[in-house]
């Protein structure tokens, strides 16, 4: 990655060496004279730049305005359309699990609706291995009960109660817990119930994420959290409580074989939320739904300290609605925020 | 290999210390300094003129070191093994030009003037018999008076927001009561209030306790600093930590300290460099560093004084990768001091609330639009009867919640499952109306928690990485348990309808976020048996080599390191300025 190739010509020096700068759809910035110089100017009295404020007279935002900064992991240039890593029947198994993680229908949309299953997708599809920065190399750990010597020649020996201590520590990348995770999801829905997962009624269903997400708090020292109603005894139960038994829990984990089945629902569990919360352009959160369903006004450029304490009228907006910033850029205003500056370069 | 004309200073980093130093020392002699970044250069503008992307920036890390490449390793005790920190979870060192700076929180504390003489003080007043056995707590080599000047420009280079609580020995109303004796107010007013943090503030006024604004390094109005940088006031957008601020509101090296060096024509950064050792000479004295570029190729660097500049855990690492004849065991660590008195920080949020029918707009602000109390941090409160010493600043959530990150454990202690139905129609229902009262406390250093290389990993350039072992002690149990309580006190107070507590500690963990405040590793002190280096960073055994940042701090503090390892800076950069290079040789 080089800066140059993606930046609008910035003023000032040029001192840079490297390839002329070319302009790609990121960097075009059009029509935006409209809002050009509101704020940047100095003074002790300046509070910030109000750039919604003016877009009633402006021209709407379009995609090809989106400024995106070079460094990596840069959103995808498109929308994910059809599966691209998951088959058809993987995508279909996927989506009874998310149908029963956040249930929904057209009118309340859940998981499904959402979009949750092109995002995860997507996600799979772009990031061999890790869509975030991730260690990859061994020797890895491996959970002994009673001895170190259980545990095989090149593998850390950790105790099986101390490793959640030490995070994420798998050699599995997750391309292969998804695939192997959704082959033993109906494993053991058939082992259980004598039928595939998505095939079962949506009480089943919930009983075997249950007993998932019981292994998962099973691998945790589940925190102390007692729950109270307000100024009255402890009363709810809090998180963390584990309600299955451990013979099923075993059993769980016998089925599932070489994945984790706490592991799995963990990361199905992750990416779901991800997959609800993130801007459209990953593929999910279709129709801003996740960002409606909890009220969140998402790309704003500015709140008021008025509406700190009493609200926005806001409506949810995605990344390519967001007017670019600063965009009168790089012919005026205050040089000390932009760059470049001679003297910083590529050693 | 590549050999560089030999410069006066070069710093390992391009971060938030490099650039103190190079703005106090260049503009005004003749010096030329080079510093070296692992990560990319990037500017307010165009980089941070961005979408507000949480996924890229909360969940995929996009401002921080890349741990594809090099990370740490850690281990709860010398029993258990090590092993990498593979993902992001308990801290967030950043890369890039302007370092963790550019996409910290921002607050800006003093230390109070108690926390430089931790051991001294308890000592004193409760007794040598309330220091545990194992605990190697000392007292710094300087006091609050010798750093208030530094604090103070410090406080204006930034621009800093905050209220006044002790001006020139007078305590005002509003402001920290426990603060130190500044000699100016803040240079700007605090940031606008949250509604969260005004219930907070009404409700520890009514328990008698003394609520003020956090102190920003966020810009709440315009403001020009000492080098005519002119900047705008904070926006109140809602993606601050972990962003880079695209207006410059929130103070970093690149609105504020590069500007100036780099002007001077006799500063250098060199980006994608990786530094793999301090290079020495038969006499001990360093003489530059050896370090990658992007592409691979080896450069030496040679320089008068060499400054680990870097995040604390890498400067650690540094002074133990330059072995060589003259420092067998690494540079600083002639008498085994390298490594010693790590500590961190417990930041927890023990008390949550939910708030049936008040929605609070948490999604604005950012992490300092909200109020603070010291009443239960350091010694502002008595000990005699507690089973415990230390305390922590106590504060309400502050704004930039976004789903993202937040929905995954929001409703912990709230719902049984955190998933089906019932769990998404109370997000939907509750997502701006759960809070939480946090606490930030101290980290007392014991023996058993140190840093040393590790014998099994190594990073890219196939060097050992750095070996982390720490864990929570008694002291820190005990103390969790006292500030639960006093949270939950102030949550009730608050009018919640529902509270959850978190009285217990629980063992430390590598995989959840609790702050970026790794501290010592290379502590200051008086004498060359317990510290690594003197009251300026300059390392006992290699006088010019200079540590700067938190990894000199012999103990941490309840309350976030930015300001101290500042005004350490400017302190460090006057001396080698006006008396170093005059006399090079130990600053005493």
């Amino acid at each position: 990655m080089t800066a140059d190739e993606t930046r609008p010509q910035a003023g000032g020096s040029g001192a840079r060496t490297g390839p002329a700068p070319t302009v790609t759809r990121r960097s075009v910035l059009k029509s935006l004279s409209v809002l050009g110089g509101a704020g940047l100017v100095g003074g002790a009295t300046l509070v910030g730049c109000t750039p919604d404020a003016t877009r009633s007279t402006g021209t709407a935002a379009t995609a090809d305005d989106v400024h995106q900064p070079d460094r990596p992991p840069l959103p995808p240039d498109e929308t994910p359309k059809g599966p691209r890593f998951l088959t058809d029947q993987e995508v279909r198994l996927l989506e009874a699990m998310l149908a029963r993680l956040v249930p929904g229908d057209d009118q309340d949309p859940g998981a499904v609706q959402m979009g949750v299953a092109t995002y995860i997708d997507g996600k799979l599809a772009d990031f061999a291995p890790y869509a975030e920065p991730t260690y990859t190399h061994g020797p890895y750990a491996a959970a002994y009960e009673r001895s170190p010597d259980e545990v095989e020649q090149g593998e850390v020996p950790v105790a099986e109660a101390q490793l959640y201590r030490y995070g994420y520590q798998g050699s599995r990348v997750p391309r292969d817990t998804y695939r192997l995770g959704l082959a033993a999801l109906d494993r053991y829905a058939q082992t259980r119930f004598g039928r595939f997962f998505a095939d079962l009624g949506q009480d089943r269903q919930d009983e075997i994420l249950v007993v998932l997400d019981d292994c998962n708090q099973r691998s945790e020292a589940a925190d102390q959290i007692t729950g109270e109603a307000a100024g009255d005894a402890t009363s709810d139960a809090g998180a963390g409580v584990v309600t299955t038994s451990d013979d099923v829990l075993d059993q769980a984990e016998e089925v599932f074989g070489a994945v984790d089945p706490g592991g799995f629902f963990s990361m199905v569990r992750t990416d779901t939320i991800e997959g609800m919360f993130a801007d459209p352009v990953y593929g999910g959160n279709q129709d801003l739904a996740g960002w409606r369903l909890v009220g969140w006004p998402a790309a704003q450029r500015s709140y008021s300290p008025d509406e700190m304490l009493h609200g926005t009228d806001k409506q949810p907006r995605s990344m390519h609605g967001l007017p670019v910033m600063n965009p009168d850029r790089p012919d005026g205003g205050e040089p000390a925020l932009e760059r470049p500056h001679h003297g910083v370069g590529e050693g | 290999m590549r050999q560089h004309d030999a410069v006066d200073i070069v710093t390992i980093g391009g971060g938030m210390t490099a650039s103190i130093l190079a703005s106090q020392i260049l503009p005004t002699t003749s010096l030329r300094m080079v510093s070296l970044e692992q990560g990319p250069a990037q500017w307010t503008y165009p980089d941070f003129a961005h979408n507000h992307d949480s996924l890229r920036f909360a969940n995929r890390y996009a401002m921080m070191q890349d741990l594809s490449r090099t990370t740490w390793t850690w281990r709860p005790d010398t029993r258990s093994p090590s092993l990498p920190y593979r993902q992001f979870g308990t801290f967030h060192p950043g890369q890039g030009l302007g370092g963790s700076m550019v996409h910290w929180t921002a607050l800006t504390w003093r230390f109070l003037p108690d926390d430089f003489r931790y051991r001294s003080l308890n000592e004193e007043k409760y007794g040598r018999h309330r220091i545990p056995q194992d605990m190697t707590t000392q007292d710094w080599p300087i006091g609050y008076d010798d750093l208030e000047p530094f604090y103070d420009r410090l406080e204006y280079d930034m621009g800093v927001s905050g209220r006044a609580g002790n001006l020139g020995g007078e305590i005002l109303p509003g402001g920290n009561p426990f603060e130190g004796r500044r000699n100016r107010p803040y240079p700007n007013p605090p940031l606008a209030r949250s509604k969260f943090g005004q219930l907070f503030t009404d409700a520890c006024e009514g328990l008698d306790l003394h609520p003020f604004p956090t102190p920003a390094g966020i810009l709440s109005q315009g403001y020009t600093d000492p080098y005519g940088n002119t900047r705008a006031g904070c926006l109140y957008c809602g993606f601050c930590t972990r962003y880079g601020c695209e207006v410059g509101a929130k103070t970093s090296p690149l609105t504020t300290w590069l500007p100036p060096a780099l002007d001077t024509g006799r500063y250098e950064v060199r980006t994608g460099c990786r530094v793999l050792r301090i290079e020495t000479a038969d006499d001990g004295r360093a003489t530059g560093v050896r370090y990658v570029d992007r592409r691979g190729e080896e450069h030496v660097q040679r320089a008068e004084v060499v400054v680990c500049s870097a995040f604390t855990l890498e400067n650690v690492r540094e002074l133990l990768l330059s072995r060589g004849d003259a420092h067998p065991e690494g540079i600083g660590n002639d008498r085994g001091q390298v490594g010693r008195n790590y500590s961190y920080q417990i930041n927890q949020a023990p008390a949550k609330g939910l708030w049936e029918n008040e929605n609070f707009n948490f999604f604005m602000g950012n992490g300092c639009t909200t109020a603070q109390i010291h009443d239960y941090n350091a010694d502002n409160f008595d000990h005699a009867d507690l089973d415990f010493l230390g305390g922590a600043r106590i504060y309400a959530e502050a704004g930039q919640r976004e789903p993202i990150s937040s929905s995954s454990t929001l409703l912990d202690g709230l719902v049984d499952r955190q998933w089906g139905a019932g769990w998404k129609s109370m997000l939907g229902r509750s997502w701006d109306r759960v809070g939480t009262v946090g606490i930030e406390g101290d980290s007392p250093a014991y023996a058993g928690n140190f840093l040393d290389l590790d014998p099994t990993y190594r990073d890219e350039w196939g060097l050992p990485m750095l070996r982390i072992t720490f864990d929570w002690r008694d002291n820190e149990r005990a103390m969790h348990r006292f500030l639960a309580d006093r949270c939950a006190e102030i949550v009730r107070a608050m009018g919640a309808d529902r509270v959850s507590v978190s009285r217990e500690l629980g063992p430390y963990r590598i995989d959840e976020y609790q702050s970026t405040h790794p501290t010592g590793g290379a502590i200051m002190g008086r004498d060359p048996g317990e510290s690594v280096t003197n009251s300026y960073g300059q390392v006992w055994d290699t006088p010019n080599v200079f540590v700067t940042g938190a990894a000199l701090f012999p103990q941490n503090p309840g309350a976030n390191p930015s300001g101290t390892v500042g005004a350490l800076a400017l302190r460090t950069a006057d001396a080698l300025r006006d008396r170093y290079f005059a006399r090079p040789g130990e600053l005493l």
